[in-house]
């Protein structure tokens, strides 16, 4: 008996030691590397392994006549995707060819101590084809040493191919099909074609040599058969080598000699939107003391005898406010409760705001009130929430050390119209008027005969509030320089709803982008209301209302809207196009804890069709989105042209979040692979949805940490 | 046109959909914080500036802190009790809150001490105790309070004096192992007078504040 505990003592023991030094060689291999076709891979095949959870990845590639710019996002641990923009050199006669693909790769399985991680992928499995293909990779660690082995379709079966063994499953998985019908064609997903054809063997080794450099070699079974009969790209050999570098600051540069002919070169950076710099969180200034009351002193009431206490005790919070960067807007005194009103101009952070106030409130009100009553008002004017804090429980829990949480329980946060005071006092919120001068810079993405083209120019841009939720705005832009003026003519088949922007770049050159007058109001519990007149976008005018239903403490939240518009003029002045359409939609939005979040808006858009978008968004808590969407309408793919259907991804980086301290700037880009006219929706400000729901229950939980900050 | 696009391309991060007036301060200052650049003054010795005359001269209590990490003085003066948490302040708005001369939280510094538990330092100081435990709550960068418990040793030496600005003081020397399971390990360091007063110290505050250093010069 003994020996045999002994003999399993030991080998528990080696296990263990094997264990800490297959550890201690992980940090060579902590983050996979990134092939030339922009997601982890050898070289230019595709390695099993996933990148971090969260990994927001840009590549950059160059050799032989082909330039590839990807955008890999790990979307989950185990699911990641794609986009990427490739610049072919004369792939269609002469001239450079732009081609844009999409890629999915999910993780079947994580690498453990006897099995390999397995992964499966597919490549351009919605664009114009020329990248099509779908793999089963495998990949295992020994060490120092990393060894892949893949099975591939589609490009990827293109040399030394046989016939695919999933042929016992069906014999149409033999042949696949050819793209045919050039493009309008593209831009669909093709699922019939996937996993057919002939399959092709890869694999690759990499040795790591130490936690900064590593050497790959590969036998690549993509024969570049559109490169060599198109572009005269010499194959010379399925061998492939190369070296990765890794710096210290993300950024990862590689050099490879590919296909026996040409040498290679990529840099790719990686960011983390859960970590997105290297400084210690949160670099803004600390808050204003606690307060704490003098036990018996919340008994003498004597104060609210006196005349004006309510005023000046409501100047001095204005004025407090002002200096923390927020804005009083209403003000109500009683003798054991207060209510304050505030707006955020500054964008400072939703929990770490309601915790300042409540702390100035306990310095500046009298020892009797002892409830605070504190509304957040988005910056149109709607009271979002309403949370409601005792002052003693302000004071026991300010050193608590769970005091975070036990704060938010003790919190009652609801609808903003449920409680009994009103704001009796006004803010300094309003009337406002203000305005701004400052350049803009406005891009189009992906047109056939240039990636990306700028518009720079001037833009000057009033407010005017003069009551509680009506606003008057408007922004006029001169562009000053710039190419979008050359973008190609629109040979829609549909109304030109979107298409026509090089014929609004070219005759806008002083251009009235919006002039409105919107009133935001709250027609009831749990209601929230915007009806907005005028100009309401560069392309189009008319009148446009919202309802959005979402209680304070739900993740459900239903909202409609209808708007009737014309087509404004080329020349973006007060004079407008015989186009006129009825739109609308009704919205169903829904956040999980998790941080994804998912909308899904069914109606008409602006070119008269009937259809559904769904769009999911991967949300961080320190503001950093991403996102993407597709739009099907009842609109033909052949109608709809290049494309097929409308889609893209989405990405909004508060400059905050990359810095740490205090800003209002937000880097926020919808990208689309292509601008067509189906499935697009009027691009009207104000939409009430995610200005209100940084207030509610989810929203203030998930920034909780910041309150006592 | 090349080069209007290279300036272009780089204005396109900068120019957002956000507010329109383009502030050069605030890009340059954002600019700078990302590339990790921090303007160095050299500031003069804080020490030399307390001599007892100095301390005797001024009105109500002061600390002397620093922080070595960042090369940091300052000199604290009470404002809040709130229980026996003290809160003590800065000139420019940093507040550190000692718990009977334990710091059991920060503002203003980065990376925080949000919260903490540290009854068991208590036990340490005042009672004897050898064992113990501390737990420390920090926010990271998405906004979230993060956990870190500790494990603490404590050894007792009595009969020696703190050095202080103010004099040698007999205090009770009390030396703090802590380590957790990331490996993260700090050794801080008490002198206790015979009123129970943290007269000097060494704490460790956090991963990205390091070591405070605090010398309790007035008590009125």
């Amino acid at each position: 008996m003994r020996s045999r505990i002994g003999t399993i003592g030991l080998s528990l023991c080696l296990s263990g030691a094997l264990a800490a030094s297959a550890m201690a060689q992980d940090s060579a291999w902590s983050r996979p590397t990134l092939g030339f076709s922009g997601v982890p891979g050898i070289l230019d095949m595709p390695t099993a392994h996933s990148m971090k959870d969260a990994d927001l990845t840009a590549t950059l590639g160059l050799f032989d006549m082909t330039g590839r710019s990807t955008f890999h996002f790990q979307i989950t641990p185990r699911l990641s995707g794609a986009f990427r923009y490739a610049y072919l050199d004369n792939y269609k006669g002469t001239g450079a060819y732009y081609d844009r693909s999409f890629d999915l790769r999910y993780l079947l399985m994580e690498e453990g101590r006897y099995r390999p991680a397995v992964t499966v992928g597919l490549q351009d499995f919605g664009g114009t084809g020329i990248y099509s293909g779908e793999y089963l990779v495998a990949t295992k660690t020994f060490g120092n040493l990393r060894a892949t082995g893949g099975i591939g379709w589609g490009r990827f079966g293109s040399y030394n191919g046989f016939t695919n063994p999933l042929g016992v499953l069906s014999k149409s998985f033999k042949t696949r099909p050819d793209q045919t019908g050039g493009v309008t064609q593209t831009g669909r997903l093709d699922a019939g074609q996937w996993f057919r054809g002939d399959a092709a063997l890869f694999g690759g080794l990499e040795y790591a040599v130490n936690d900064r450099l590593r050497l790959a070699v590969e036998y690549s079974s993509d024969a570049y058969v559109g490169e060599t009969t198109r572009m005269g790209f010499d194959r010379a050999s399925p061998l492939n080598f190369g070296l990765n570098y890794r710096f210290r600051n993300g950024v990862d540069m590689r050099a490879a000699y590919l296909y026996g002919s040409t040498l290679a070169v990529q840099f790719s950076y990686t960011l983390n939107p859960k970590q997105p710099n290297r400084n210690p969180p949160v670099l803004d200034g600390g808050p204003p003391p606690l307060a704490v009351r003098a036990p018996g002193a919340a008994a003498d009431l004597g104060w609210s005898q006196q005349t004006n206490v309510a005023g000046s005790l409501r100047d001095a919070l204005a004025q407090v406010l002002e200096a923390e960067g927020l804005a009083l807007d209403g003000f109500t005194l009683r003798p054991t409760k207060v209510l304050v009103r505030f707006r955020n101009p500054g964008n400072a952070n939703s929990a770490q705001s309601v915790g300042r106030i409540a702390r100035t409130l306990t310095v500046l009100m009298p020892a009797s009130v002892e409830q605070f009553e504190i509304v957040p008002v988005t910056a149109n004017g709607i009271a979002a929430s309403r949370v409601v804090l005792q002052r003693s429980d302000l004071e026991e829990l300010e050193y608590a050390p769970d005091g975070a949480w036990q704060t938010f329980a003790r919190a009652r946060i609801e609808d903003a119209n449920a409680g009994s005071l009103g704001a009796e006092m006004p803010g300094v919120t309003v009337p406002s008027f203000t305005w701004g001068i400052g350049p803009y810079l406005q891009a189009s993405y992906f047109d056939p005969d240039s990636p990306i083209r700028l518009d720079l120019g001037v833009e000057g841009t009033f407010r005017y509030e003069p009551s509680l939720g009506l606003v008057y705005s408007g922004a006029v832009q001169r562009r000053l320089t710039g190419n979008r003026v050359d973008l190609r003519l629109s040979g829609s088949k549909l109304p030109h709803v979107r298409s026509d922007v090089g014929l609004y770049a070219a005759e806008g050159q002083t251009a009235m982008t919006s002039l409105t007058v919107a009133k935001y109001f709250r027609p009831g519990e749990n209601l929230y209301g915007r009806v907005t007149a005028g100009y309401l976008e560069p392309m189009f005018a008319g009148l446009s209302g919202e309802l959005l239903w979402k209680p304070v403490n739900s993740r459900l939240a239903f909202g409609a809207e209808l708007n009737y518009v014309k087509q404004r003029e080329f020349a973006q002045g007060f004079g407008l196009r015989d186009y006129d359409v009825i739109t609308g939609h009704a919205s169903a939005y829904y956040e999980t804890l998790n941080g994804f979040h998912y909308q899904l808006d069914v109606g008409r858009y602006l070119a008269g069709d009937w259809g559904a978008t769904l769009s999911v968004d991967r949300e961080f808590r320190n503001g950093i989105k991403v996102g993407a969407f597709a739009t099907l309408t009842d609109v033909p793919f052949t109608t709809f042209g290049e494309g097929s259907f409308d889609k893209g991804f989405r990405f909004e980086i508060p400059l905050s979040a990359i810095t740490g301290s205090k800003s209002t700037r937000t880097i926020a880009r919808t990208i689309r692979p292509v601008q067509r006219d189906g499935g697009a929706r009027l691009d009207v400000d104000g939409r009430l949805y995610n200005d209100v729901r940084e207030y509610h229950q989810l929203g203030l939980q998930q920034q909780w940490g910041r309150f006592w900050r | 046109m090349r080069p209007f696009f290279v300036a272009a391309l780089a204005l396109l991060t900068l120019a957002a959909c956000g507010d329109r007036s383009l502030a050069p301060g605030a890009v340059q200052g954002a600019l700078g914080r990302v590339m990790g650049q921090r303007g160095q003054v050299a500031q003069p010795d804080l020490r030399k500036t307390l001599t007892p005359g100095f301390i005797a001269g001024f009105e109500g209590p002061l600390i002397y802190a620093a922080l070595p990490a960042r090369s940091v003085q300052a000199g604290l003066v009470p404002t809040v009790r709130n229980g026996s948490v003290q809160q003590w302040v800065t000139p420019d708005g940093v507040s550190v809150s000692f718990d009977r001369g334990v710091v059991t939280a920060t503002r203003g510094l980065g990376g925080d001490l949000m919260s903490s538990d540290l009854d068991d330092v208590q036990s340490a100081l005042r009672s004897g105790a050898i064992q113990g435990e501390r737990v420390h709550r920090y926010l990271n960068q998405e906004n979230q309070l993060v956990v870190r418990a500790f494990k603490c040793e404590y050894v007792h030496t009595s009969g020696g004096a703190a050095q202080t600005l103010v004099g040698q003081i007999p205090a009770l020397f009390v030396a703090e192992t802590c380590f957790d399971s990331t490996g993260e390990q700090f050794d801080n360091e008490f002198w206790v007078d015979s009123a129970g007063r943290v007269r000097k110290s060494k704490q460790w505050l956090g991963p990205f504040i390091g070591y405070l250093e605090t010398e309790l010069l007035k008590v009125q």
